[in-house]
C-alpha cells in the first residue's frame, strides 16, 4: 500500500525536479544566448575564430587574425552584446521591482516617466547639438528629472502614496511626449527628424566600450542592491499596512526601489534607446516560470530579460542590411509570445 | 428670229435668277461666321445667336453643334471657322497646342461642374465680329441667358493665353500648369504670391530672382545660417509649416495665389484643394538627380520665372554632363567607394539625389541598394558597424565636422580604407548641405568628383561657387564665408531663438 506521505513526497520530488530544471536553463540561457550573438552579424567569421580570437584575448597565446576581423569581434560584437544583456537585465529587473512595489500587474519600468523623459533628452540633444556623446548624457539626465519630478509631485505630507505616485508619473510621461513631438515639430525633416525618430526606435548598433564604460555603473550597482535586497520586495508586495507592522521603513524602502530602476532604466535607455516590452512582459514570463518570490522572481528575471534582448538583438543584425529598430522587433516578438503565454497560463501579479 | 429672242430671254431671266438668288441668299454685303459648339448647348446658342444677330446687323452667325471631339477636329480641318466653344480644357489646351486658338476663356460651368471655353480661332477672318460675340457672351445679356438655360456665368471669366485687349476688362488671365504628378492646376497669370512649404523649393524659387513673391515659407529655410545672410526678408516671411504640420488657417490668411509642396502627405493636397487653393506638387525629396532640372524649370514656369528658370536649369545640366563626360568612362569596378555617414555615423543618408551625386562624381555608394524614399520611410536608414565594415568603404563623406570626428577617434572605424588613407570629408554645406536635392546639389557634385578624382578635374571650384552665388542668388560671396561653406561649419539656428 502507498503510503499517503509517499505520494506528497513524488509530487514534492517532482517540483523540485521541474525547479532544477528551470534553474538549470535560466543559468544557461543568457550565456548560450551570449554566446550566440558573438557569432551572429553582418561580417562573415566562422565561429572558430570567433571563439580562438577571444580566448586569445584571455589566455596567453597568440592567434592571429586581420586586424578588421578582431576589430569585429571584440571592438564591435562584444560591447554591443554586453550592452544587449545590460539593457535587458535592466529593463526587465526595474519592470519586476516596480510590479512588486506597485503591486500592480500593468507597470513596467517606464511607469515614472523616465523613458519620455529620456527621450526628450535625447531628442533635444540630437536637435540642438547632434553629438552622440552629448545625447547620452541629456537622455541620462533628463530621464532622471522625469522620475525626480514624479516623485516630488506625488510626495505629500512626507509621504507617498502610491496612487498619486503612478498619476503623477503618468502626467510627467505625457508632458515629455508631448514635447518629444514638439521637437519633432520643429527638426529639419531631412537632417535631423530621422536621426530622432530612429533614437526614438531603440537600437544597439552604435554601442561601444566608451558607452558601457560609463553606464556600466549605473546599472550594475543597483541591480546588486537590488538582488541584495530582493525579500523586502516580497514585504512591499504584501501592502503598505502588512510591511510596516513587518517593521519595514517603506517609505525608505520605497525610495530605494525607485532610485535603483530609475537609474538602472535611465542608463538602459541611454544606451538603447526607447526599448519597450521588456519591463512589462519579462517580469511576468519569470513570474509564470518561478513564481512570485521575489528572492528568486528578482534573479530569475535578469536573466530571462537579457537572454531575451540578446535573442531580439541577434535577430536585427542579420535579418537585414539595414538595422530593424530595436523597440519595434521587441514589440513584434514580445507580444505574440506573451498573448500565447496568457492563453496557456493565468497571469498574475503575485 | 424668234428663237434668238426666246434664248436671250431666257439668258436674261436665269441672270436675273441667279442674282436674286445670290441677293437673297448668299448676301455678299453680310458677314457669314461660323461657330462650332456642342449640341448640348443648341438652345442656349439658338438664343444667342438671335441676339447677337439683331444687334450687329449685316452678320450671319452659323451654328454647326458636334457631338464628339473628333466631329470638332474634322468641322476645323474642313473649313473656315471663327469661334469654338468646347466643354473640356483639354481640347482647348489641344487647340492651343495645334496652332488653332491662341487663347481661350472659362465663360460658364453647367451640371456636374462642366467648365464650358470659347475661343476665337486664330485664322480668323472676321476677328472683329468674333470678338463682339465674345463681348455679348461674357456681358449681363449674355450672362442673363446662359442662366435662363441653367448655366452659371463664370465671373469673371477666366483667361488663358493671351487674352486679346477688348476682353481683358470680362476676364482675370490664368495659366494651366501640368505638375509633377500630371495634375492640372490653374493659376493666377502673373503669380503675385507664393506660399512654399518645402525647403528645397523654397530654396529654388530663390535662386530664380522670385524671392520677393513669397509671402509664406517652410519652417526649416528661415534657420539657415547663409540663407538668412544672403536673403535677409526671408526673416518677415510668415512661417506657413512643412507638407505633414501645415498652418491652413495662416496659408487661407496669406491669400496666395499657389501652394507649392510635395506629394507627402497627400492629405494635406487634399485639404488645399478642398479649400480651393492652387496647389502644385513638386517631390523635390524624392528626384533623381537628372529629374531637378526639370522641377527647376516647372517651379520657374509656376512663378513666372522661366527665363529664370532655365538659366538655372541648364546650368545644372551643363554641369552634371561636364562631370558624366570624365566620371562615365570609370568603370565600376574602379569606382571609389562612398559611405555617406550621419548622426552616429551608422546612418546613412539612402535618397535618390546622394546616390546620384556619387555616381555622377565617379564613385558608387555603398548604400546604394539600400530601400529608398520611394518606398515611403525617412530618407535615412540605420545600419550596423559590421556593414561599414563590409563595405569598407575607401571615402566617407558626412554632413557634420562632428561625425568626422567621431569616426577619426573611435577605434571600430580605424581600420576602414577612408580612415587608414585619411579619406574622411564633411560635405560643405551652403544655404543647405550640397547632398540634399536642391541646385546646390550640383556644387556638391563638383565638390565630390574632385575629392574623389583630383587629377581628373581641372576646373577652379571656388571661384564656381562664388560665380553660382553671384549668378544665381546676387551675392558675393566673401572669402570667409567660402570658406565655412567648403568646411560645412554653416549651422542652423533653432527655431525660436
Amino acid at each position: 500500500m502507498v503510503s499517503r506521505y509517499q505520494v506528497l513526497e513524488d509530487i514534492l520530488e517532482e517540483v523540485r525536479g521541474r525547479k532544477s530544471l528551470v534553474a538549470t536553463a535560466l543559468i544557461l540561457a543568457p550565456i548560450l544566448s551570449f554566446l550566440l550573438s558573438l557569432l551572429v552579424g553582418r561580417y562573415q567569421i566562422s565561429p572558430q575564430i570567433v571563439f580562438s580570437v577571444l580566448i586569445s584575448k584571455i589566455l596567453p597565446f597568440h592567434y592571429d587574425v586581420p586586424k578588421q576581423v578582431e576589430i569585429v569581434i571584440i571592438q564591435v560584437r562584444l560591447p554591443r552584446a554586453i550592452a544587449a544583456a545590460l539593457v535587458g537585465a535592466a529593463l526587465a529587473l526595474s519592470g519586476t521591482s516596480f510590479q512588486g512595489l506597485f503591486r500592480n500587474p500593468l507597470v513596467s519600468s517606464q511607469i515614472l516617466g523616465v523613458a519620455s523623459g529620456a527621450g526628450f533628452g535625447a531628442a533635444l540633444a540630437l536637435l540642438l547639438s547632434g553629438d552622440p556623446v552629448i545625447v547620452q548624457v541629456s537622455a541620462f539626465g533628463f530621464g532622471i528629472v522625469a522620475v525626480a519630478i514624479s516623485y516630488a509631485l506625488s510626495r505629500t505630507y512626507r509621504e507617498t502614496s502610491l496612487l498619486t505616485l503612478v498619476l503623477a508619473g503618468i502626467v510627467v510621461g505625457a508632458l515629455f511626449s508631448a514635447l518629444i513631438s514638439l521637437i519633432k515639430y520643429v527638426a529639419d525633416p531631412y537632417e535631423k527628424l530621422p536621426s530622432i525618430t530612429f533614437w526614438l526606435m531603440g537600437s544597439l548598433s552604435a554601442v561601444s566600450f566608451r558607452e558601457l564604460t560609463w553606464n556600466f555603473i549605473p546599472i550594475v550597482v543597483p541591480c546588486i542592491i537590488l538582488v541584495l535586497a530582493r525579500w523586502r520586495l516580497n514585504v512591499l508586495s504584501l501592502g503598505e499596512e502588512e510591511a510596516k507592522a513587518l517593521g519595514i521603513d517603506v517609505e525608505r524602502m520605497r525610495m530605494l526601489v525607485i532610485s535603483c530602476c530609475t537609474l538602472m532604466t535611465a542608463a538602459a535607455v541611454s544606451i538603447a534607446g526607447m526599448v519597450g516590452w521588456v519591463g512589462l512582459v519579462i517580469p511576468h514570463i519569470g513570474r509564470m516560470l518561478v513564481g512570485p518570490d521575489h528572492k528568486v522572481l528578482v534573479p530569475a528575471s535578469i536573466a530571462i530579460g537579457a537572454a531575451y534582448l540578446l535573442i531580439v538583438d541577434s535577430m536585427v543584425r542579420i535579418v537585414s542590411t539595414f538595422e530593424m529598430p530595436l523597440g519595434v522587433l521587441t514589440a513584434i516578438i514580445g507580444a505574440p509570445f506573451f498573448a500565447y503565454l496568457l492563453r496557456k497560463r493565468t497571469v498574475s501579479w503575485r | 428670229m424668234n428663237g434668238r429672242i426666246v434664248v436671250v430671254s431666257l439668258a436674261v431671266l436665269m441672270v436675273l435668277v441667279l442674282t436674286a438668288w445670290v441677293f437673297v441668299y448668299l448676301k455678299p454685303w453680310v458677314v457669314r461666321m461660323v461657330a462650332l459648339y456642342p449640341y448640348t448647348l443648341s438652345a442656349t446658342f439658338e438664343e444667342l445667336e438671335r441676339l447677337f444677330e439683331r444687334e450687329n446687323g449685316g452678320v450671319d452667325l452659323e451654328l454647326k453643334p458636334y457631338h464628339v471631339r473628333e466631329e470638332l477636329y474634322t468641322l476645323l480641318d474642313e473649313g473656315e471657322v471663327d469661334i469654338v466653344i468646347a466643354e473640356d480644357l483639354s481640347v482647348m489646351e489641344m487647340l492651343s497646342e495645334n496652332g488653332y486658338v491662341n487663347w481661350y476663356l472659362e465663360f460658364a460651368t453647367g451640371d456636374g461642374g462642366t467648365a464650358y471655353y470659347i475661343a476665337v480661332s486664330r485664322n480668323s477672318k472676321h476677328l472683329e465680329q468674333a470678338l463682339a460675340f465674345t463681348q455679348l457672351l461674357l456681358s449681363e445679356e449674355g450672362k442673363d441667358v446662359l442662366r435662363e438655360y441653367g448655366y452659371e456665368p463664370v465671373t469673371p471669366a477666366m483667361g488663358f493665353g493671351d487674352v486679346p485687349e477688348e476682353l481683358r476688362e470680362y476676364a482675370l488671365e490664368f495659366k494651366s500648369v501640368i505638375d509633377w504628378l500630371g495634375r492640372r492646376v490653374i493659376v493666377p497669370k502673373p503669380v503675385k504670391r507664393v506660399v512654399s512649404i518645402v525647403p528645397m523649393i523654397t530654396l529654388s524659387i530663390l535662386m530664380m530672382d522670385g524671392g520677393d513673391l513669397l509671402v509664406g515659407v517652410d519652417s526649416v529655410s528661415p534657420t539657415s545660417e547663409l540663407l538668412t545672410k544672403v536673403f535677409p526678408q526671408i526673416k518677415n516671411i510668415p512661417v506657413a509649416g512643412a507638407p505633414w504640420s501645415v498652418n491652413i488657417e495662416l496659408i487661407l490668411s496669406l491669400d496666395p495665389d499657389v501652394v507649392l509642396t510635395t506629394d507627402r502627405p497627400m492629405e494635406v493636397v487634399k485639404k488645399f484643394e478642398e479649400l480651393e487653393i492652387p496647389v502644385v506638387i513638386v517631390p523635390m525629396g524624392r528626384l533623381h538627380c537628372d529629374q531637378l532640372p526639370e522641377a527647376i524649370r516647372l517651379i520657374g514656369k509656376v512663378i513666372d520665372r522661366e527665363d529664370k528658370a532655365e538659366e538655372l536649369a541648364s546650368y545644372c545640366e551643363e554641369k552634371m554632363m561636364a562631370l558624366m563626360n570624365v566620371t562615365s568612362k570609370i568603370p565600376r569596378s574602379e569606382r571609389a567607394k562612398v559611405y555617406i555617414a550621419i548622426s552616429d555615423g551608422l546612418k546613412t543618408h539612402i535618397t535618390y539625389i546622394s546616390r546620384d551625386i556619387v555616381w555622377i562624381a565617379g564613385g558608387v555608394n555603398v548604400a546604394e541598394n539600400l530601400s529608398g524614399p520611394a518606398g515611403g520611410g525617412p530618407p535615412m536608414a540605420a545600419v550596423s558597424m559590421e556593414t561599414v565594415l563590409t563595405w569598407n568603404p575607401d571615402v566617407i563623406i558626412t554632413w557634420d565636422p562632428k561625425v568626422k570626428e567621431l569616426i577619426l577617434s573611435d577605434p571600430r572605424w580605424a581600420e576602414v580604407n577612408a580612415v587608414k588613407n585619411n579619406r574622411v570629408y564633411v560635405i560643405p554645406r551652403g544655404l543647405r548641405s550640397w547632398i540634399t536635392p536642391e541646385p546646390e546639389a550640383f556644387l556638391g557634385a563638383m565638390w565630390l568628383a574632385e575629392k574623389l578624382n583630383p587629377d581628373a578635374f581641372s576646373f577652379n571650384f571656388e571661384e564656381e561657387v562664388k560665380l553660382f552665388y553671384h549668378r544665381f542668388l546676387g551675392y558675393e560671396l566673401s572669402d570667409e564665408e567660402l570658406s565655412r561653406i567648403l568646411s560645412g561649419e554653416y549651422g542652423v539656428e533653432i527655431p525660436g531663438t
